[in-house]
């Protein structure tokens, strides 16, 4: 036992890493929890660029109609790869690479449960995804069958390239690394908190990985077991899939959905938390309803496994009524945390550094996306606009107005205790006010024409049905978005190049990640605070006032 | 009231009343669609996930440590860690403090990509499997060197804090395992 584990307030059996470890091969071997959430975050932004330049081309190729900038097959390997690479290659690991960071900092924790676990986890995603990717090197190019790999389109018959079952395959193994990370959240959760942490002093981001990681374990399976499904059909000859051999393709979509839609908020959840950190410290007030928070977080995931359906109302194989009364149902839960939010910036003394901008962005986004969740929840308008840019405009308004505005939020807001380094404020403005520009005009038109009729997934429309404006101002839209990244980018080169000089606690933040320095020694903490309410840092400075 | 506390879990932990209201969820919504929709598919899907949280929540319930908690009316918080509203007064029964950090090693690497690479046989034959077998099994033999020597030297040292408490038993000996045995944190 060394004198270290006793002020860190650990039992004996621990072992400290004795140094902080430096070396491009030390990234290949680390079982630290820090790392393996900045090797998660690097991955995911990689892939996050690569996803975003796919969405560059598809809004080229629509920009005029007409316009041939890529084969119609090119084009359904483009919005294939680009729904593939945005939720399975960049949001779900996004989510692991702050759960990896935060969870243990923010509960006392030296590291997660199964450190080891953890850093497999990683590498499982990351192998997973390239496979994905090397479908692009494959003779019949990658996967052109929608992210969502509808059968009979994704049977052998209809799509016979290689890229395919390479998608199968890597997505398989992302999501068994997925699940393993889920259990790994979950039982640090559990089982790692510090002295006087009770459930009820969790901090809010946690709160909502717990229950993001336990939608994690009942969701993926579904989406593994189809996928294995799915290449038995191709390569074995199974017909789990195939009506003429007793099949049904109706099965792959309650079992892609029944992933699919709790994806949505384990999209959603964790970047709810975000926001919950956010929001208090730059109001300088506690969070508004931490309780009503915590059960309304339940009530979103209990309810996110029962609306899976309404994915599939045009199908006439579900009861159109339950799943649209759920479907409505889960806009409860996701009020009154927007209330809450809200209620936690009146009579606060608000400040706007650049993660609490993208916190408000988020707000405005999310609320725009929620409210046309709640229209095509209702079966008569989901008829009218199944497979239109409807739904295109809704989904992104939840993923990217929501959960990419929160991403980017999360980043700035934890960049200096990550790397001991402040994100530049006046790059971060720009990055923000062009990225909500960008989003308004890529995605407000594709409601009108989803509302007009034109379908998605179609490399060309035709001219003269009043698409054509509506699709110009959104590809316009698109590149202000892509151009508005740049900022960004460089914000983060110009950081890494300055020496550490943040402080523990740059922003006058509340959780227990910021009572360690920054970044965090390898153990994470030398000494814990008591721990009274979920605001221990606050606590500690003043203990003058009741918790 | 008693009894009607325990059938709805209202005695038990945060922890473990998550996943109770996951399950009582899914079956309740499990059994109303079959009902209303005769649907076997969605019905099955829905029933699973009540099933499953269950099964975690019941596991959860018969958790030993839950038991001890039970049988403790008060805290055995440090000072200065006023109890959150744990079962009991407890604040972590299912705390495991057996904290272990492993050095740094490339037997996870190897193993994600040994079966990275075994995975892609399915598509590729017998070659992929050829090579990917090397660092996975190799992979696999150091962690599981590296794993097995970390608990026999965690063994060896609960064995001699086993022997230090029969020497010097400390206030908290009956129930040591559960929040005694943590050193309290430095302000």
């Amino acid at each position: 036992m060394t004198s270290d584990a006793t002020a860190a307030g650990v039992r004996p059996a621990v072992t400290i890493r004795p140094t902080r470890p430096t070396g491009l091969l030390t990234w290949l071997t680390t079982t630290d929890h820090k790392r393996i959430g900045q090797l998660y975050l690097t991955a995911a932004f990689a892939f996050f660029l690569f996803g975003g330049l796919l969405a560059l081309l598809i809004r080229s190729e629509l920009a005029v109609p007409g316009l041939q900038l890529v084969s119609e097959e090119g084009y359904d390997q483009a919005f294939t790869m680009h729904g593939t690479i945005m939720l399975l290659l960049f949001g779900t690991p996004t989510v692991a690479a702050f759960a990896n960071f935060l969870v243990p900092l923010q509960i006392g924790a030296a590291d997660m449960v199964f450190p080891r676990l953890n850093a497999l986890s990683f590498w499982l995603f990351l192998f997973g995804g390239l496979i994905v990717l090397s479908g692009y090197a494959a003779a019949g190019g990658p996967a052109d069958i929608g992210w969502t790999g509808y059968p009979p389109n994704s049977e052998l018959t209809f799509s016979t390239t290689i890229g395919t079952d390479l998608w199968i395959v890597g997505l398989a193994l992302t999501g068994v690394g997925t699940i393993m990370g889920a259990i790994n959240f979950t039982a640090t959760i559990y089982t790692r908190r510090a002295p006087g942490m009770s459930m009820l002093r969790v901090p809010m981001f946690c709160w909502n990985i717990l229950v993001t990681s336990i939608l994690i374990l009942f969701a993926f399976p579904a989406l593994t077991g189809a996928l294995a499904m799915l290449l038995l059909d191709r390569r074995f000859g199974a017909s789990f899939f195939q009506p003429a051999e007793g099949g049904s393709p109706i099965l792959w979509q309650h079992l892609f959905w029944f992933f699919g839609h709790p994806e949505v908020y384990i999209l959603a959840l964790p970047f709810f938390g975000i926001i919950s950190e956010i929001i208090p410290v730059f109001s300088r007030k506690p969070l508004f309803g931490y309780r009503a928070l915590i059960g309304a977080t339940i009530l979103i995931g209990a309810y996110s496994m029962s609306v899976w359906a309404h994915h599939m109302f045009t199908t006439g194989a579900v009861n159109l009524p339950f799943f649209a009364i759920t479907s409505f149902a889960i806009a409860v839960p996701t009020g009154i945390k927007i209330f809450n939010w809200i209620a936690t910036m009146i009579g606060g003394r608000l400040t706007f550094e650049t993660p609490m901008l993208f916190a408000t962005g988020f707000i405005y986004l999310f609320v725009i996306g929620g409210i046309s969740g709640v229209i095509v929840a209702s079966p008569p308008l989901d008829f009218q606009f199944q497979d239109t840019y409807f739904v295109v405009a809704h989904f992104h308004n939840v993923l990217v107005g929501g959960s990419v505005m929160a991403i980017f939020g999360g980043i700035y807001f934890w960049f200096p205790k990550m790397t001991g380094r402040r994100l530049d404020e006046r790059l971060g403005r720009i990055h923000f006010w062009s990225w909500l520009a960008g989003f308004v005009l890529t995605f407000l038109p594709q409601y009108q024409l989803g509302a007009l009729g034109m379908p998605r997934r179609y490399a060309d429309y035709p001219a003269g049905l009043g698409w054509e404006p509506l699709n110009a101002l959104s590809t316009v839209g698109s590149f202000l978005m892509g151009l508005g990244t740049i900022p960004f980018l460089v914000a983060v080169v110009l950081a890494l190049r300055q020496p550490p000089d943040q402080p523990d606690d740059p922003w006058g933040a509340n959780s227990l990640e910021w009572w360690t320095t920054s970044p965090p020694p390898p153990h994470n903490f030398q000494s814990l605070p008591p721990i009274r309410s979920e605001r221990p840092v606050f606590d500690a400075r003043h203990p003058e006032l009741p918790s | 009231m008693t009894t009607a506390r325990r059938l709805l879990g209202l005695d038990e932990p945060q922890e473990t009343r998550v996943f109770l209201a996951m399950s009582a969820f899914g079956l309740a919504v499990g059994a109303v669609y079959w009902f209303l929709a005769y649907e076997v598919a969605g019905t099955l899907l829905l029933l699973g996930f009540g099933v499953a949280t269950g099964v975690i929540a019941v596991r959860l319930v018969a958790d030993p440590r839950v038991a001890r908690v039970r049988r403790r009316s008060t805290n055995t918080q440090p000072a200065g860690h006023a109890p959150g509203g744990g079962t009991g007064g407890i604040d972590r029964p299912f705390v495991d403090d057996r904290v272990r950090l492993p050095r740094e090693t490339i037997a996870p690497f190897a193993v994600g990509l040994g079966v990275a690479t075994v995975a892609t046989s399915v598509i590729f034959g017998a070659a992929p499997l050829i090579v990917g077998a090397l660092p996975l099994a190799w992979g696999a033999w150091s962690w599981l060197g590296s794993a097995g020597a970390e608990l026999d030297a965690t063994d060896a040292t609960d064995a001699t804090d086993v022997e230090a408490d029969a020497i010097h038993p400390g206030p908290d000996a009956p129930d040591a395992d559960i929040e005694a045995t943590e050193a309290e944190p430095q302000p």
